[in-house]
Order: C-alpha cells, then sequence, then structure tokens
C-alpha cells in the first residue's frame, strides 16, 4: 500500500462529493482553456497570416477604427525608397457581404508582389495577369461560398471565375477572397487606392523599429505596425486577452475554494482518523503529504476532466457558423500543459490550509472524539 | 431626512417624465429627421423566407436614393445576386404619397409601375413599394396611444390613421418609437380590419451614422397572413453622394453601377 | 531480550506530572509520580474519571503534561524534537473502540504503522501477514473492519500494535467493549504477546480480574496515584 492508493481510498469513500469537486473545478480549468485557446487563436491566426506573407511591417493610415481607411497607392513606392525595405506589397481589404455569406474579407492584392507567393494552390490555378477577371479562393473561403473551379462569383456588381483555390498557410488567409489590386480597385471604385501596405526589410537592415520610424517620419498621417506586434498591442486584443484571463481566473478562484471547502469537509470528518495516524507514528510531514496529495490527485482529475470539456468547448464553437473563417482556437501542448498546470497549482493552493490544520491536530484529544 | 430624500427623488421623476413628454408629431419628426438628406448609396443583403419554407433564400441588394431637386424622393433598387436574377431593378419617384416608376428584368425589359402595384413585394420579398414610401409617417391623424418597454427599450406608441384620400393599402400603422434614439423598434401595419395586422416590422440592430443619428440596420418583415418573412440587413453605405439626373431614369435601370 | 540489569533499569520516569484542561478548571492529573521498569506488565485501576486515560496519553507521548517530566530511558520526552518519530519507535497502543481506519482492510490497517519503518514493500506485506497470523487472524487479511466482530477487530488492532516492534504497549481498556469471552480471549492474546516478546505492557483496566493477572496494579484517585501493589515479583527479576 502506497500513499497514493490510500489517497484514492479516501477520495472514493465520498464519490458524490469527490465527482462534484471535480466537475467545480473542470469547469474552471475547462474554461481556462477554452478563453485561452481562443485568445491565442486569435493571436495566432493574425500573426500568422504577416507571418506566411513574410511580412516585417504594415502600413496603414492613423485612425479610422476597426476598418482601415484607404490613401492613395503612391504612398508605397515612397516606403520602397527607405533604405532597410527590401520589398514592399500594396493591399485593398475590403470586408463585404459576398451571396450568400453575411461577411467576407476581399483581399485585393498587388499583382506580382510577394503577397501571392504563399498560396499554395490546392486546386485550379493563379490568375495569370494583372486584369484576367478572376478570383482564388482561401480553402475556407470556399467551402463557406460553395465554390470550385470555374464556379462565377458575384462581388458586388460584377461577376468574376473563380480559377483557384489556394491555401494561405493562416486562417485570415483561408478565410479570404484573393483578387488583383486593381480589380478591386475597380469594384469598389476606389481607383489607385490601398489600404494596407505590406514592408519585407532587408534581412541585415537595421531594427523593425528604427525603420517604421523613418517611414512614420517620411509618410505623414500614417501608423506603421511591426507585424510580430500588431496583435498583442492592438487594444482590442488586449482587452479580449485581459477578459479572458480575468474570467479565468474568477473561475479557478471559485474552482479553488470549492476544493478548499471539500478538503476541509474531508479533514474535519475524518480528525479522529489523523489522530490515530498520528498515534500510529505518522510524522506529521506525511500527513501533510497525504492531504496535499489527495487536493492535487483531486485537481489533477479535475485538470483531465477540463481539459477534455475545454477542447469539446471549443470544437463546438469552430463548428459555429459565426465562428468560421474567423478564429482557428489554438489547442497546443502549452496550452494543455499550462491547464494541467494550474489545476496542480489550484491543488497545492486549496489544499496547503486544510493540510496544515490537520498536522496541528492534537492526537489525544482527536482521539478522544466520538 | 428621509422625507426630504422622497421630495427630491419625486421631484428628480417628474423632471425626468416631462423631459421624456413628446408629442406624437414631434416624435415622427426625429424619426424622419434621421433620414438622411443627400444622396446614399446603401448595400443590403436580404434574406427571405417564403411561406411554408424554412431555408431562407439570400439577396445582394444595391440601393441608390436622393432627393431630387423638384422635392421628389427617388429610389432605385438593383439586384445583384442570385447570378439568375441579378440586374432586376426597381425605380421609384415619391411625393406626396404617390409614385410612379419602373421595374426592370433583363429576361421581361423595363415596364412602367402602375398604381396597382403598391403592394408588389421589392424583388418579390415581403418588403413592399408601401412600406418603401412609408407614406404614414405623413398622415394627419397621428395619437400617442401609450408606452410600452421592448426588451428593456422603453417606447412610445404612435397610432397613424390614413385618410380617406390616402392610396395605401395600409389604414393604420401602429410604430413603437424609442424616444431616445428617435428609432422605430416595431411596427404593426394594419388594413381595414385594426384587430389583426397585415404586417409587422420589428427592428434588431440599430447603429449611429456619421451625422450622429441611429438608424435601423437589421429588421425584418413578416406577412402575417403567410408567414413569410424577409430580414433586410444594411452591409455597408455612403452617405451625401451627388447622383446625376440619368442615374434615377429607366435606363439607369439597364446597367449596373456602384456609387459615384 | 532484555538482560537482567537493563530490566531493572527504570524503562519509564514519570516526575510530579500535573496535566490541566479548560485553563486549570479540570485537574485531570495532580502531580503524579511513577516509575516503570522494562519489561513489566502493569494495570491502573481507577475510578471514571481518575486520570487514567491522560495519565496513558502522556506515557504515550500524544499529549504533553502542563508541569513536570516523563524521562524514557533517562531522556526526558520535551527533548525530543519529534514526539511522532517517538511514538514509532518505540509505541504501540490498543483502544477501546478499537479505532481501525474504516476505509483500509486488515491487512493495510497493519500496514498503516510500517510507513514509517525502513523495510521494503514486500517485507512489510509479510510482516503484517504474519502478525495477523499470530493473534489469530490469518483468514481475515482482505476483511473491511465493518465486517468483523468486536474481538476480530481488536485482534487486528493488537496486531497493528506490533507493527513497529514496539518497546512498549500502552492499552486503554482494551476489553471494555467486549463480553466477556472475547474479553478473555483478547487478554490471553496480550498476555501471551506480553511473554513472548517481553515488552513493557501498560494496561489501563476497570476489571479487578484483569488486573490481578499483572505484575503490578496501580490505582488512582483523582489524578493521583493512591496504591501501587506489586502482586507477582516481576517476571525479569524472579
Ligand atoms: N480534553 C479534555 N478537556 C477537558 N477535560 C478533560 C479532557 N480530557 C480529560 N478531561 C477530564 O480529565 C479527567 C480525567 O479524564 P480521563 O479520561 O483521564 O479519565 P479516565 O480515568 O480515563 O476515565 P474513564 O475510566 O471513564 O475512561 C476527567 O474529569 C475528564 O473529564
Ligand atoms: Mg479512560
Amino acid at each position: 500500500m502506497t500513499l497514493l492508493q490510500l489517497t484514492l481510498k479516501n477520495l472514493s469513500r465520498r464519490r458524490v462529493r469527490t465527482a462534484l469537486t471535480i466537475m467545480g473545478i473542470g469547469l474552471g480549468i475547462g474554461a481556462v482553456v477554452a478563453l485561452l485557446g481562443l485568445a491565442w487563436g486569435l493571436e495566432a491566426s493574425w500573426t500568422d497570416a504577416y507571418k506566411v506573407r513574410k511580412t516585417d511591417l504594415v502600413v496603414r493610415r492613423s485612425g479610422g477604427g476597426l476598418i482601415a481607411q484607404p490613401f492613395p497607392d503612391s504612398a508605397s513606392e515612397q516606403v520602397a525608397q527607405i533604405p532597410g525595405v527590401s520589398q514592399v506589397a500594396s493591399l485593398l481589404t475590403e470586408v463585404l457581404s459576398i451571396e450568400s455569406v453575411p461577411m467576407m474579407v476581399v483581399s485585393g492584392r498587388q499583382w506580382q508582389s510577394f503577397l501571392w507567393e504563399n498560396l499554395k494552390i490546392v486546386s485550379g490555378r493563379l490568375p495569370t495577369s494583372a486584369d484576367e477577371k478572376v478570383v482564388v479562393l482561401g480553402t475556407l473561403a470556399a467551402e463557406m461560398l460553395e465554390k470550385k473551379p470555374g464556379d462565377k462569383i458575384t462581388i458586388e456588381i460584377d461577376e468574376f471565375e473563380v480559377v483557384g483555390i489556394a491555401d494561405g498557410g493562416a486562417v485570415v488567409e483561408n478565410g479570404a477572397i484573393m483578387i488583383s489590386l486593381p480589380l478591386l480597385q475597380g469594384v469598389m471604385q476606389k481607383d489607385k487606392m490601398v489600404n494596407f501596405i505590406n514592408v519585407r526589410l532587408d534581412p541585415k537592415s537595421r531594427d523593425p523599429h528604427t525603420v517604421s520610424q523613418v517611414i512614420q517620419q517620411h509618410i505623414p498621417g500614417c501608423r506603421v505596425d511591426i507585424a510580430e506586434e500588431v496583435l498583442s498591442q492592438s487594444d482590442g486584443v488586449k482587452t479580449f486577452k485581459a477578459m479572458n484571463w480575468g474570467t479565468s481566473i474568477i473561475a479557478l478562484l471559485v474552482g479553488t475554494f470549492g476544493v478548499m471547502n471539500t478538503m476541509f469537509m474531508s479533514v474535519f470528518e475524518r480528525t479522529r482518523e489523523i489522530g490515530i495516524l498520528l498515534a500510529l507514528g505518522w510524522k506529521r510531514s506525511r500527513i501533510l503529504r497525504m492531504i496535499l496529495l489527495e487536493s492535487v490527485t483531486l485537481c489533477f482529475a479535475a485538470g483531465i476532466v477540463g481539459i477534455i470539456a475545454g477542447i469539446a468547448l471549443l470544437k463546438i464553437l469552430t463548428l459555429m457558423p459565426w465562428m468560421q473563417g474567423r478564429i482557428e482556437p489554438q489547442i497546443t501542448i502549452e496550452l494543455l500543459s499550462l491547464a494541467l498546470g494550474l489545476a496542480i497549482a489550484v491543488g497545492v493552493a486549496s489544499g496547503l490550509y486544510p493540510a496544515l490544520h490537520c498536522t496541528r491536530i492534537n492526537p489525544s484529544l482527536a482521539i478522544r472524539q466520538v | 431626512m428621509l422625507a426630504r430624500l422622497t421630495t427630491l427623488l419625486l421631484l428628480a421623476a417628474t423632471l425626468a417624465a416631462t423631459a421624456q413628454d413628446y408629442t406624437a408629431e414631434q416624435l415622427l419628426a426625429g424619426v424622419k429627421a434621421a433620414r438622411p438628406s443627400g444622396g446614399i448609396y446603401a448595400r443590403l443583403r436580404m434574406s427571405h423566407t417564403p411561406a411554408g419554407s424554412t431555408k431562407p433564400e439570400i439577396l445582394q441588394v444595391q440601393v441608390k436614393r436622393r432627393i431630387a431637386p423638384n422635392g421628389h424622393s427617388e429610389h432605385l433598387y438593383q439586384l445583384l445576386f442570385p447570378a439568375n436574377r441579378k440586374g432586376e431593378g426597381l425605380l421609384l419617384k415619391i411625393s406626396d404619397g404617390q409614385f410612379t416608376g419602373s421595374s426592370h428584368s433583363p429576361s421581361s425589359g423595363t415596364k412602367t409601375l402602375q398604381p396597382s402595384d403598391r403592394s408588389l413585394g421589392l424583388f418579390a420579398t415581403t418588403l413592399s413599394i408601401d412600406d418603401v414610401i412609408a407614406e404614414f409617417l405623413d398622415w394627419p391623424s397621428q395619437t400617442l396611444t401609450g408606452t410600452e418597454n421592448l426588451g428593456n427599450i422603453p417606447c412610445h406608441i404612435i397610432e397613424s390613421k390614413a385618410p380617406a384620400s390616402s392610396k395605401s393599402t395600409a389604414r393604420l400603422v401602429r410604430s413603437w418609437i424609442d424616444a431616445k434614439r428617435f428609432v422605430t423598434q416595431k411596427m404593426q401595419v394594419f388594413g381595414s380590419d385594426t384587430t389583426r395586422p397585415l404586417k409587422t416590422v420589428l427592428t434588431e440592430k440599430v447603429l449611429r451614422n456619421k451625422t450622429g443619428y441611429y438608424l435601423p440596420v437589421t429588421f425584418t418583415v413578416t406577412d402575417t397572413a403567410t408567414g413569410a418573412q424577409t430580414t433586410v440587413e444594411g452591409v455597408r453605405s455612403d452617405s451625401d453622394l451627388t447622383f446625376p439626373d440619368t442615374a434615377f431614369t429607366p435606363e439607369a435601370l439597364q446597367t449596373l453601377t456602384t456609387a459615384p | 531480550m532484555p538482560s537482567p540489569s537493563a530490566a531493572n533499569a527504570p524503562l519509564l520516569e514519570i516526575d510530579d506530572v500535573r496535566r490541566e484542561f479548560d485553563d486549570g478548571q479540570v485537574l485531570a492529573l495532580r502531580g503524579v509520580n511513577l516509575t516503570i521498569h522494562e519489561g513489566e506488565y502493569v494495570a491502573i485501576m481507577g475510578s471514571s474519571g481518575s486520570g487514567k486515560s491522560t495519565l496513558l496519553s502522556l506515557l504515550g507521548a500524544l499529549d504533553t503534561p502542563n508541569s513536570g517530566e516523563i524521562r524514557y530511558r533517562g531522556q526526558s520526552l520535551s527533548s525530543y524534537p519529534d514526539l511522532g518519530q517517538f511514538r514509532a519507535k518505540h509505541l504501540g497502543f490498543i483502544f477501546q473502540s478499537f479505532l481501525l481506519l474504516p476505509t483500509l482492510t486488515a491487512l493495510e490497517n497493519v500496514l498503516v504503522p510500517m510507513f514509517e519503518m525502513p523495510w521494503s514493500r514486500p517485507e512489510r506485506q509479510r510482516r503484517a501477514a504474519e502478525l495477523l497470523e499470530a493473534v489469530g487472524m490469518g483468514h481475515r487479511l482482505n476483511h473491511m473492519p465493518e465486517k468483523l466482530s468486536g474481538g476480530e477487530r481488536q485482534r487486528v488492532a493488537i496486531a497493528r500494535s506490533l507493527a513497529n516492534e514496539p518497546s512498549i504497549l500502552l492499552a486503554d481498556e482494551p476489553t471494555g467493549n467486549l463480553d466477556t469471552q472475547n474479553a478473555a480471549q483478547i487478554m490471553d492474546l496480550l498476555r501471551s504477546v506480553h511473554h513472548q516478546r517481553k515488552n513493557t505492557m501498560i494496561l489501563v483496566t476497570h476489571d479487578p480480574a484483569i488486573a490481578k493477572t499483572a505484575d503490578r496494579i496501580i490505582t488512582m484517585r483523582d489524578g493521583q496515584v493512591v496504591e501501587d501493589t506489586q502482586t507477582h515479583p516481576h517476571t525479569a527479576i524472579s
């Protein structure tokens, strides 16, 4: 018989209470998995987009809220002149209601720019020229629109042919319609206008911060984001993450007190048994370890339950139509180990006080108790 | 102390009440004022569920609207999607509750609208020409009949009675107006039977436009007799546009162009 | 096997020990002086509330006196850094109400004190089974306490008290919850244990017949020792 076996026996004594406690803290852990999975997913899906495009800087007009305001494409030539910049590619990105899909990103990309490089054609082909009246769909977009190469697609008043379906390597790319920049400028009547310039830096060049400052000086009214930081620095994401962490912490706190309550009830009703163990020569440290092991085991089980619940919740969320193409939740080893780590931490935190209480039990008094 | 507090509270309540005491005319003026005066271009997504069906049919529509130099209101509705109906259109010129105009479809060409087309559904949805004209706002008989909370929005209820001269199929329109934002939250349109509405309109989403007015951007029109439903969703819009006169002619129905 | 000289050496010395409860309102022990020798079999008698159990708790290092000193082989118990370790090394307890752990089988109950012993797992299993065999419970190894009779439970408890090979056995009315027949069997068992193992046994009892089988009878009243008679010559001395 080992301490762990003893622990399991103790926990299985009050099955319902143990199960309910596991459910309680398990839900907390589940919430952590789901919320952080979403937050990380959101971040990853955007940073991924820049990563797959190998974009270092993004230039846009400052202000204008959620939707980037258009500005003349001539700025991109200016940016290209700046030392340290190796390549530029302009983009006109619109969020439109396409056919039966309520909202979809249409990405007008500078023809022959690096923005077409990361698209791996899954079926069909890429456009052959800037003014061929065709589009390429991201894999997710193709699914949502139910299109295959050869089909026609209506974008605002114009009709285009779908010539290819491409895997862009990131959710944001895959959920979009890719079209050559002049075509989209035509559709939107935004001749020579763009709303983003993607910039690649010279590998050996100065650091992105310096270059971004130079760009800002050269082009008044623009804002330069460093791709790696775009999302982590955006207020929306900051709030989203803070809220998720906040909710997670509250869920965990509630769970912690739940486990603490359970452990206290359990040690109170076992005061006499603990007295017996002490009388039989058990070291106080062994009693402490036993109680801690009980609460950690409880929380470890809850961690497993929570991880399963969290993953299930995320899977359900990804099936929701309004989630598709927006966030791909990240279920990574890091997330799961974090969840399990938190579960164990909760176990230690909630077991420590009851365990310390046990070590202060006077065996002769405890044994007298009936 | 308590007595003074109660007096203070009562006073505050009375003040608040008087501040909200609008007349029906003031409320309707507020609603009308929210309508942009310049030319607008709007993209709508309409989802129409025909009677007896559960699968909605999605329509993408563009709308151009302006007040013509002669004071008439001019509307041009054009269908962009589904592809097989692309190019269908409707032109309306409205003044004093009367309308003229044309309808167009690529297959059957352009037709002049007749006064009897008033109850025609816009692209065969439950939203009719009569609804679009919204003549009831100008009817002389407007009575404030009460207040009601819709969800958590306090609304004033106004009953508009059609004068004998009106050609509208509606004889009575009951509107629930959010008096804080001057937004119609709900409407019931009655024919001669004032116990059963012919149609109900329910606002689902309200947005504030650039000029600070609130406008319903998503609303659902239900034909109570058949159960058919159309949800109209504003996807994007451009305001303060200047359209050439040619943009509102029967010829304009035959081509598709976006905002100027 | 203790040598005669060691047997004569004092094992436990109790020196003017006082124990009070409830801030001095209850004086459970009011200055007890006693010396107990290695290998002795001592019975403690006295009316209810006279302080027998309190004294046993102090001797068993389950509790500490308010004043006075208890020495084990000359070393004061108060100087032990860890009384738990002291109990684990030297003491075995038997209680009136058995105090078996309800979730553990007979065998597991006997294994519990062995957690503190430096033996391998198979070794512990073997010892525990042997002990249960010795108390006549070899056929009930995997029974839960609730499935055992009172007498059987006390046998398991005796096996458990021997698990750490204690030099002192402390028994507080071990037959108090048993019928006459079972009581007699348990007492036979305890005496034979004492004979075989030659350990010191201190036993609290209300039964004069049981007390008579001891080498020495100590009588308590109102927290004090009022009588201390040697009934048999101490086996080790004879
Ligand atoms: N924890 C305690 N708090 C308060 N009083 C106590 C406590 N323990 C013992 N006492 C008191 O001390 C006195 C001695 O108690 P003790 O249990 O030693 O008696 P006893 O001789 O064992 O009696 P019994 O034969 O009934 O078991 C009693 O008056 C008892 O009420
Ligand atoms: Mg007692």
